[in-house]
């Protein structure tokens, strides 16, 4: 039965605008929910819901699906409900500088406790010098010196009277004291010494002696007196600092006493300002002085204080909700936070005060999203956030520290227990090659959110559509899109799924058209988007895109590249290919040409051997000489040598969707019967010669038009389709009409039997009850082909000649 | 331009005795010169056979021998050189330094020296000062240079004069009252904020306990002052708690 060429009704299912009773989409709600994703949505619920380790997200999808738009979209409307985290800050480690504490507080507290500190410091700095300042010290600290001076005066001063009853004087030497004889207050000489009586200079030599060892004694004693005298002042200064410094510190130990973290760091604090009350006194204190009298001096760092300071890594609103935070640059830095430092006459200093968040920090919590591939590519960002999600812990190091490149000292700050959820935007081949790969990846990302890059086409779905479009026309602040502008834009849609049931969820096309079609109309002074708006949209986008199409076609008008679209010819075949230049594809005819000759029941693909073709190009011919051998070689051998080859093709061919054009013309050669090159055809064939579904059939179809379009349409020419492939047709208007008015066909096919019928003209030919192919038939010829082969094989093998040295021209 | 002149012994020599020499002059605008005492009565009694001496931080015992004395002497010096450069050169000052050889009881403050200021840093024995002193003392007796001293004295003070304390030796009141009225006249209008002290008799036990209850950072007399006089220069020295400042 003859395949009945297509209705024109069927090669675009459009979208009637009078199922729509809104004007315009302003008269529309905006749409809250996701459209044609029941999974998505499902799946989202859970691994929101659920609360346990490993169950973080991954929304896998092609690019410009609203992934991200609308995972955060679902997490912002949720996570204000949820509740807040707490705050965190790092404090300075009084035991150990290297170690920074992280203290834990309630939502909107670290900032209280920051300020808290700074206004300690600046009250302390006014409180201490007072207290050192006050007459109670100044009393009491004389009343210790007066007593070291008392004794160590008393001490020499003893030691003089005992000397001077004897005549002798206490005198300083360079490195210390000796004792001299004297008379009427002033010293011996030595010539005057010699001339005294013998006794007396023995007596003053030993009284000189005898003195001699209570001065020691009493040089003995004095470090003992001064190291008591320092420890009284020690004390004296300890109980001055803590008196002011306790009483500030206890009203702090008061207002965050729930926090036992914080009270603790507040005693730390206590101890450190009492240890070091003088860093407190106003700098003249600190400076040089003439004989106690304030002179100018140096400048003093402030940079000290820093060590009470406190460092808020993360503030929340008590009444903000649960963060979501989409991290755009995951670098290894930006995810778990750096440590910042300072140069300093060409070193590189630092401290707890440099210590920044990162985004598992600042989503603590929460939420955070990330786009996987962006991860992946940044060093160590990948390892560091599996890292963080298996500790449930954030710990910040630096690329430097991890990698032992620097060796610098810096800081390991206290990790900060981690919560959060982690949502991963990526391509699905990064999901698969993640759980191919990576052992961890399936314990720490167990939810899939499987995005679909298209949904069902009905009435309901597309008053839906509409409401997403009045959505989009809102956020985008486009003018609005009357009916037909909508109805329009869900024909396009449903062109980009490539397929007439079904509508594209590829927002970001969407939206790029519906941006384009506002600025059409906008251009045309109109106040809303019609449906010639879209079209020209429509049209400016391929006209931008389609500068090689158009040469293409060209060269083929010109007769640079051979497609004939017209008259017949034997082993000669348009089939037809789809070339992807960045985002825009469009289709092409290529003639594929066939020879055969005796040989030994190969089909040789030429582009496979020139390494030209793909691996499914190549299955797709293999196909064809096993349903040769199948259908017309069952009970002799198949001696045919055969090659195929896409003419004029200096690049690359994938797919299979041209093993239906190659079998078409294998079977013309073999049967002599010539091809109507006003036809082009595309579809694959299985073993048992049936037509499969092919992708890209729009583009097909268009391209072989157009080139019959420019050289005139005589009604003759047309397209063969796979039959399941009809379902997929959103063809062009113009493609449309020209079927409409007779001018050109589209075939549906389902085997290889109909699509030789009407490309040569000639019946298939089926088997009889003898086994016998119709007389004349294509399928008979063919037959007979491949027996006289096999017969002129067996004649050769008997001749004793090889194979290798038989001649024939193979036509 | 004035001049200070500051003498260092053996047992001055410290950065801090010397920063103070140089703050001092800064103070007052003065060139400084630093004037190293080396004691001639102890290099004379190093020849003593049995004369031993104690060294006072390590406390180890030693005969005095005057070839090391010497010695010792140029290091102190030379270290004495060193550091009032550094310190000068910190304040900029202008300054020079020398080595004065004699008796500090004899000949010290007839130093051949042109300083309008001559300051004797104590060579006690006590090892500390109170930190906390801050008055400033200066012995008026009427005399053209006890003026002079009392200028001192006064560009020594911070907050004026609240912290000057004027000791008046008079043997009467009326006495005493002539000196408080010259020297209020020396003073502007900020004189009520000074005080007055009369001495009983202007002795060093007399001078000594005004000292001691006002708490004075230094003590400010004229050249010929009995002070310096009764009974050695070493001795009033010694007994004083704070450097003492000679005007000229």
């Amino acid at each position: 039965m003859p395949v009945k060429k297509l209705e024109s009704s069927v090669l675009y299912r459009r979208c009637d605008a009078k199922q729509f009773e809104f004007e315009t989409t302003a008269e529309l709600e905006d749409l809250a929910e996701l459209i044609g994703q029941p999974r998505v949505v499902e799946a989202v619920n859970f691994g929101i819901g659920i609360q346990r380790n490993g169950y973080n997200l991954f929304a896998l999808g092609p690019a410009g699906t609203g992934k991200q738009s609308f995972i955060q979209q679902y997490l912002e409307t949720h996570a204000p409900g949820e509740q807040v985290p707490p705050d965190w800050c790092y404090v300075n480690n009084f035991a150990d500088h290297r170690k920074p504490r992280a203290l834990e507080l309630p939502p909107g507290k670290a900032v209280l406790l920051h300020n808290d500190m700074d206004m300690l410091i600046e009250e302390l700095g006014v409180t201490i010098p007072a207290v050192f300042q006050s007459d109670e010290y100044n009393t009491r600290a004389e009343a210790i010196d007066q007593e070291l001076n008392e004794r160590q005066e008393q001490a020499f001063e003893s030691l003089n009277k005992k000397a001077e009853a004897k005549n002798i004087m206490l005198m300083r030497t360079p490195t210390g004291f000796t004792l001299a004889p004297m008379r009427d207050g002033k010293p011996i000489f030595p010539k005057e010494f010699r001339q005294l009586p013998e006794e007396e200079r023995n007596k003053i030599e030993k009284d000189s002696n005898v003195l001699q060892e209570e001065l020691r004694e009493t040089l003995h004693k004095a470090p003992q007196w001064q190291e008591e005298s320092r420890q009284k002042f020690a004390d004296l200064n300890r109980e001055m600092a803590a008196g002011v410094v306790t009483h500030k510190i206890d009203m702090l130990r008061e207002a965050y006493q729930q926090q036992a973290k914080v009270v603790e760091y507040l005693n730390d604090v206590e101890e450190d300002i009492i240890a070091n009350f003088r860093k407190f006194l106003p700098e003249e204190q600190r400076r040089a002085s003439l004989f106690g009298i304030d002179l100018p001096g140096q400048e003093e760092e402030m940079h000290w204080f820093n060590r009470y300071r406190v460092n808020v890594l993360l503030a929340h609103d008590k009444n903000g909700g649960a963060p979501v935070i989409y991290e755009s640059l995951p670098s290894y830095n930006n995810l778990i936070g750096r440590i910042e430092h300072t140069a300093q006459q060409g070193a590189l200093l630092t401290d707890f005060t440099m210590i920044q968040a990162g985004a598992l920090h600042r989503a603590n919590g929460g939420y955070l999203l990330l786009d996987a591939l962006k991860v992946l590519v940044q060093p160590f960002a990948w390892e560091a956030l599996k890292r963080a999600l298996e500790s449930r812990k954030v710990n910040i190091e630096s690329l430097g520290q991890i990698t032992s490149l620097i060796s610098t000292v810096s800081l390991e700050p206290e990790s900060i227990p981690l919560d959060v959820k982690v949502v991963l935007l990526g391509e699905p081949i990064i999901y698969y090659l993640l759980s191919y790969y990576d052992s961890e990846f399936a314990d720490l990302f167990k939810v899939q959110v499987d995005f679909a890059r298209d949904m069902q086409r009905s009435e309901s779905s597309q008053q839906q559509y509409a409401r997403l479009l009045a959505t989009l026309v809102r956020k985008q602040q486009l003018m609005p899109f009357d009916r037909h502008a909508v109805a329009r834009v869900i024909d396009q849609s449903a062109r980009l799924a490539d397929d007439n049931e079904k509508l594209s969820t590829h927002m970001r096309s969407i939206q790029d058209l519906m941006q384009e079609s506002d600025y059409w109309a906008r251009e045309r002074g109109e106040a809303t988007v019609n449906a010639v708006d879209v079209q020209q949209a429509i049209d400016a986008q391929i006209r931008r895109a389609d500068r090689i199409r158009e040469r293409l076609e060209e060269e083929t008008l010109r007769g640079t590249i051979m497609i004939d679209t017209a008259g017949s010819k034997v082993g000669e075949i348009n089939g037809l290919s789809v070339m992807m230049l960045g985002g825009y594809s469009f289709g092409r005819p290529s003639r594929i040409s066939a020879r055969v000759r005796l040989g030994k029941g190969n089909v040789v693909d030429i582009e496979r051997e020139v390494k030209m073709g793909g691996p499914i190009h190549s299955k797709g011919v293999l196909i064809l000489s096993h349903f040769l051998g199948a259908r017309y070689a069952l009970d002799y051998p198949l001696s045919l040598s055969a090659s195929l080859v896409f003419e004029q093709s200096y690049g690359g061919i994938e797919g299979d969707s041209a093993s239906s054009a190659e079998l078409y013309a294998l079977l013309s050669a073999l049967a002599e019967v010539p091809i109507r090159q006003s036809l082009a055809v595309t579809g694959s064939v299985n073993q048992h010669g049936e037509i499969q579904a092919i992708g890209g059939v729009n583009e097909k179809i268009e391209g072989f038009f157009d080139l019959c379009n420019s050289r005139g349409l005589s009604g003759e020419e047309g397209v063969l389709i796979p039959a399941s492939n009809v379902r997929h047709l959103m063809l062009r208007h113009d493609v449309v009409a020209a079927v409409e008015d007779g001018r050109f066909s589209v075939y549906p096919v389902k085997t290889v039997d109909e699509g030789i019928e009407l490309l040569t003209g000639v019946s298939a030919g089926a088997r009889d009850v003898d086994g016998n192919f119709t007389a004349d038939s294509i399928n008979r010829r063919v037959e007979e082909r491949l027996i006289h082969f096999s017969m002129q094989l067996q004649r050769f093998a008997r001749a004793g000649k090889s194979e290798d040295d038989t001649r024939d021209d193979g036509d | 331009m004035r001049r200070i002149a500051v003498t260092l012994d053996a047992c001055q020599v410290s950065s801090s005795t010397l920063e103070e020499a140089v703050l001092l002059a800064a103070r007052m605008g003065a060139q400084l010169e630093g004037i190293f005492v080396e004691d001639i009565d102890l290099i004379q009694l190093a020849e003593l056979p049995f004369l031993r001496e104690v060294r006072s931080v390590s406390r180890s015992e030693i005969a005095i021998n005057l070839t090391r004395m010497e010695q010792e002497l140029r290091v102190l010096a030379r270290r004495a050189e060193r550091l009032l450069g550094e310190h000068a050169a910190r304040q900029n000052v202008s300054w020079s330094f020398r080595i004065w050889r004699g008796s500090i009881d004899t000949e010290l403050l007839t130093a051949d020296t042109d300083a309008d200021v001559f300051a004797l840093i104590r060579m006690g024995t006590t090892l500390a000062r109170p930190a906390t002193t801050k008055a400033v003392s200066v012995v008026f007796t009427g005399t053209d240079a006890s003026m002079r001293a009392l200028e001192t004295a006064m560009s020594l003070t911070t907050d004026p004069y609240k912290e000057l304390n004027i000791l008046l030796p008079a043997e009467n009141e009326a006495e005493a009252m002539r000196l408080q009225e010259l020297a209020t006249r020396q003073l502007d209008e900020q004189a009520a904020n000074a005080d007055f002290i009369p001495l009983k008799d202007g002795s060093l036990n007399d001078v000594l306990e005004v000292l001691a209850d006002s708490n004075s950072a230094v003590l400010i007399v004229e050249r010929d002052n009995k002070l310096l006089q009764a009974p050695s220069l070493r001795r009033s020295l010694n007994n004083l708690n704070c450097p003492l400042l000679i005007v000229r």
